[in-house]
């Protein structure tokens, strides 16, 4: 597909998916009834309704994300949970329930906790960087990694002191689960989501000039360096944000994006929102999914399982189609 | 006027270039050339403000050059350009532009304006819409030298223009950077081949070693003697008749 062209349209589908997702997202229930059959309004309003602005500003903040740091990190394969924040956030959350399990069983006990592990690892992975002038791309990426691999190791250890019934709590969060909250629940991360969104949103530019090479980005008048920071706290936030919510939901921030480009959706400016509104509908898709599967067989299969698993073959498809097209990449 | 004087730098405190001086003047185009590894690109890169300069000054037109911002007063050409993603051809041309730097910036009819020169010069209106990805090599070099010359600015630097080009989109490529010189600007270019820089190029920069042999004009700077010590090659000089302007052929 030629980059640049039919944008518009391209804009007004994903735009008319994202309303439709959140459309079947609201009224369809966990038995693939719809409204009425099932619910009332207070139910849909009160539970259903906040569970898909969950899932939406997770699918956003995870798709954007990815958008920014394949620019940043100038790698195609750049995903949000390879920072090493997430990390950070789900060994937050695994203390709370390694010592809180014992005292209360309280949701935001572990979205504190989660949250303080992931802004605690942006100061320690911006320590870490802070002679690089300014984070460069590799350093950013084997930083994060490092950092992974040793805090997934103290989840580990930590998961020895858990009791077996508290245990599947840590495993289903770690592969990600959209609670049911109330509205007031998740008004400030939504918020806080759309802000920061935003303000990468005005990155883009930036970011398309930066994927010509450092060298011709900074003889364009840009500071490299900071604009590679801010994308850093910016994604940071948003990812601990989104993991101290859903806990870790995988391949959207890889694959969204992605999928965009292949769509011929190239340049950030129209890439980056649209990766929000795409993640979005991907995950209150895939939730439904989740829900609908947990009414019929009353087993709810975590939301990175169903990611993943309708992910990665559209994916395969839409990837050897590129190739087919281009001949290369 | 472009004045480098005293100008050391290199890569974390090793030195790569020393102590090079040069009075550059509006309306030339300059050719820096040396063995692989002399310091071309360094030289390139220090004046671009890439890498840090450890001793010396950049002066253009009395004012220094470092801590200033310099988008305006140049650009840069790298020698390659790994673009990451498949941006248009007219979308790149346009992150040349100052607008686009900020999100609600606007593209102005002066940009505009410099734009469709750009590309009726460099010949891109047949490619405008493509995938830059799918480009050849040869088309997309000339992209990416538009694209700096798009930008504006009174000092064009371009490291290996030629490289990977065939001979008719060098000689065009050449062509194009001595007219834009001409219409008072300063265009520097490390440069490979001798008989190139001694057709298109009014001064030659000989280094040698990260040190200056000679800075001239042809004339005075690809002699036999010049060329023999710095590449410890023998060449015959030549004259063309046709236009007056020297050759090199190396013989054994």
């Amino acid at each position: 597909m030629n980059s640049g062209r039919y944008t518009g349209l391209k804009i007004f589908l994903i735009l008319i998916i994202f309303i439709i997702s959140v459309f079947l997202g609201v009224f369809f229930g966990s038995t693939g009834s719809i409204l009425g059959l099932d619910a009332g309004f207070g139910e849909l309003f009160n539970l259903r309704l906040p569970r898909v602005i969950a899932a939406l500003i997770t699918g956003g903040a995870l798709a954007i994300c990815g958008a920014a740091l394949q620019s940043v990190l100038e790698n195609p394969l750049a995903e949000p949970f390879l920072l090493g924040v997430s990390g950070g956030s789900v060994l937050g959350g695994t203390i709370w329930i390694v010592s809180g399990a014992f005292i209360s069983d309280s949701v935001f006990g572990i979205r504190f906790f989660s949250f303080s592990g992931a802004i605690g690892s942006i100061f320690l992975l911006l320590y870490i960087n802070r002679r690089q002038g300014g984070l460069s791309p590799v350093n950013m990426l084997l930083t994060g990694v490092i950092f992974n691999g040793f805090v997934s190791a103290l989840v580990t250890i930590f998961k020895a002191f858990i009791p077996p019934v508290k245990l599947q709590k840590v495993t289903l969060w770690l592969s990600g689960y959209i609670p049911y909250l109330s509205l007031n629940d998740i008004l400030l991360e939504t918020i806080v989501v759309l802000v920061i969104s935003f303000l990468l949103v005005l990155e883009s530019p930036r970011l398309n000039i930066l994927a010509l090479g450092e060298d011709i980005a900074r003889t364009s008048g840009i500071n490299v360096g900071y604009l590679r920071k801010r994308v850093f706290i910016y994604t940071s936030l948003l990812t601990g944000i989104v993991v101290s919510l859903t806990g870790l939901i995988g391949f959207v921030g890889l694959i969204i994006p992605q999928m965009l480009r292949f769509a011929g959706i190239i340049n950030n400016r129209y890439l980056l929102p649209l990766s929000f509104f795409a993640g979005g509908a991907f995950v209150v898709l895939s939730d439904l999914l989740s829900r609908v599967m947990s009414g019929l067989y009353s087993f709810e299969p975590p939301i990175s399982a169903i990611t993943a698993v309708i992910g990665c073959p559209v994916f395969v498809i839409l990837l050897r189609d590129y190739y087919r097209e281009r001949g290369g990449v | 006027m472009l004045r480098i004087s005293g100008l050391s730098a290199g890569y974390s405190e090793e030195f790569v270039i020393r102590d090079i001086c040069a009075d550059i003047s509006e309306n030339l185009f300059v050719g820096i050339i040396g063995r692989n590894g002399s310091g071309k690109s360094t030289l390139i890169r220090s004046v671009a403000g890439l890498i840090p300069m450890f001793k010396g000054e950049i002066l253009y037109n009395d004012i220094s050059l470092t801590g200033t911002d310099r988008t305006d007063i140049l650009s840069y050409v790298p020698q390659e350009t790994k673009v990451l993603f498949g941006f248009s051809v007219y979308e790149i041309l346009r992150m040349s532009q100052r607008s686009y730097g900020s999100f609600f910036g606007k593209f102005s009819q002066k940009e505009k304006r410099r734009l469709e020169e750009v590309i009726e010069r460099f010949e891109l209106k047949e490619i405008l819409k493509r995938n830059v990805l799918s480009l050849s090599g040869g088309e997309r070099r000339r992209v990416m030298v538009a694209r700096g010359v798009a930008q504006g600015s009174d000092i064009i630097l371009l490291d290996e223009p030629l490289s990977g080009l065939d001979i008719d989109n060098q000689v065009k490529v050449f062509q194009i950077l001595k007219e834009i010189s001409l219409e008072g600007k300063i265009v520097m270019a490390s440069v490979h081949d001798l008989n190139m820089a001694a057709q298109f190029c009014d001064r030659i920069l000989l280094i040698d070693k990260g040190r200056l042999v000679k800075f001239g004009t042809i004339e005075e700077v690809l002699t036999y003697s010049n060329i023999k010590n710095t590449f410890g090659i023998d060449v015959y000089v030549g004259v063309n008749e046709i236009n007056g302007k020297r050759f090199l052929i190396p013989f054994r």
